[in-house]
């Protein structure tokens, strides 16, 4: 029996189907690819397919995530900010951050400008959002560079506004990290200003940063 | 009813629009920009819940009674002007601005039953009348409808809305969560010329919403079109 090549078997398995059948087909195929390009995307971009931490009554009792199981990578973190506002957001994260921390030994510290407006310090007492004294911003960079009272600060959190050194657009964090990593493209003219100091010290000190955009009022 | 959406899944937004626009970066045709590693910057979203503890407890069979717009007092934020513009036609049947005749009502006409939403009618002089609470002496007694503006800064609250319009100012925290607290709906109101609130920027009236348990209403028909116009589903 004489060989077949693959090119042939495809032509003579084609021969089978009349014209239309063939262009049916195409045209499932083409909606099998697209679905399957649908689905990608929303495997990859939907909002809850990662694990999450979730507080109070948004923890699905009976799937609630294993906290125990992910591993601490950071000891020290510093939930930061040089705004007035926004504290309910921010604080917020360092509760959340506070209760897992307690899982491992860590350290976590919050600077920022206080008093907090509106009396948000009765909040932060009586949930027991951050037990610790909250520092001045303007300290965080020499303890940044001095390794801190608690040792070396391996992760800053901060929290930004929108209108936070902003020029045109909508997203600080977004002008922001465009002046920190391409500087002679953004010139925003607030170059001196303490949040600014503040990501050009994590950049040169290779700490691990991150920039909360807190939402809008 | 299709009007209502909750929970503000939207937020997610965020994540997706910082995404885009640091792949956007790294295709720029100028190389400071797309050799900067934009594409490499992880992007995730954590959307931080106080859990408010509430002082209140809502009765499960109570009527629709306090509406609640909260956030900075900011016409172009918030679209107080149609809310204003509606809530005029539907309690005293003045003609609706026509820029705003397209929207969906967002309140029933209280004109026609005003009873029902709490209030009696008082003629003033004939041609005028205006709209006073009624009192707590009848079995089918139904407390006054009131929206409450909730925020800090300066509104004009048209004079003719007194009665139903209430207005706080500057409270603190606690003051605040036990307002939300006796919240039946909370309505974000976002300014119409604008989706960005939908698309690619987080609201804290929608955390606001959560930490508190009250419910949000928006217009699900400009959630939608908005993402249709965006290209988002």
């Amino acid at each position: 029996m004489s060989d077949v090549s693959s090119a042939q078997k495809v032509r003579l398995w084609l021969s089978g189907f009349s014209r239309p059948s063939f262009i049916r087909l195409a045209v499932a195929a083409v909606f099998a690819l697209s679905s399957l390009w649908v689905f990608y995307e929303l495997f990859t971009d939907r909002p809850f397919s990662r694990l999450r931490f979730v507080l109070g009554d948004e923890v699905p009792s009976a799937n609630p995530p294993k906290l125990q199981s992910i591993a601490q990578t950071h000891k020290n973190v510093v939930v930061a900010s040089t705004f007035g506002a926004h504290f309910d957001v921010y604080m917020a994260v360092a509760w959340t951050l506070q209760r897992i921390m307690l899982k491992e030994p860590g350290n976590l510290q919050v600077y920022a400008p206080t008093p907090f407006l509106y009396n948000f310090q009765e909040v932060v007492e009586r949930y027991g959002l951050y037990k610790g004294e909250v520092k001045d911003p303007n300290d965080l960079l020499g303890d940044i560079k001095s390794g801190g009272d608690d040792g070396r600060i391996d992760l800053v959190i901060l929290g930004t506004c929108e209108i936070e050194y902003v020029v045109s657009a909508s997203h600080s964090a977004y002008i922001l990290l465009i002046s920190l990593f391409c500087p002679t493209v953004c010139d925003i003219g607030t170059r001196s200003s303490l949040l600014h100091g503040m990501l050009a010290m994590l950049h040169i000190s290779s700490r691990s940063f991150v920039l909360f955009t807190t939402p809008t009022m | 009813m299709s009007e209502w959406a909750f929970d503000g899944v939207y937020l997610y937004s965020v994540a997706r629009t910082f995404r885009k626009k640091f792949q956007s970066l790294a295709r720029n045709s100028d190389l400071r920009l797309s050799s900067a590693g934009y594409e490499h910057i992880p992007v995730d979203f954590h959307i931080p819940i106080l859990d408010v503890q509430s002082p209140t407890v809502l009765s499960p069979n109570r009527v629709l009674s306090n509406v609640v717009i909260q956030g900075s007092f900011e016409m172009g934020r918030r679209d107080y002007a149609r809310i204003f513009s509606q809530l005029n036609a539907s309690l005293y049947g003045a003609p609706i601005d026509l820029s705003y005749r397209k929207s969906p009502d967002l309140f029933i006409s209280l004109a026609v039953d005003p009873e029902s939403w709490g209030y009696s009618r008082l003629d003033v002089d004939g041609e005028h009348s205006t709209l006073i609470p009624l009192l707590d002496t009848t079995s089918n007694y139904s407390p006054p409808f009131q929206l409450h503006l909730v925020g800090h800064g300066y509104m004009d609250i048209p004079p003719e809305l007194q009665n139903i319009v209430i207005l706080h100012n500057g409270l603190d925290y606690t003051e605040f969560y036990a307002l939300m607290s006796r919240m039946d709906v909370c309505v974000p109101a976002f300014a119409r010329d604008s989706d960005t609130n939908y698309v690619s920027q987080a609201s804290s009236t929608v955390a606001m919403c959560m930490e508190n348990n009250v419910r949000a209403l928006t217009w699900i028909d400009s959630f939608i079109s908005s993402l249709l116009r965006k290209g988002e589903v």
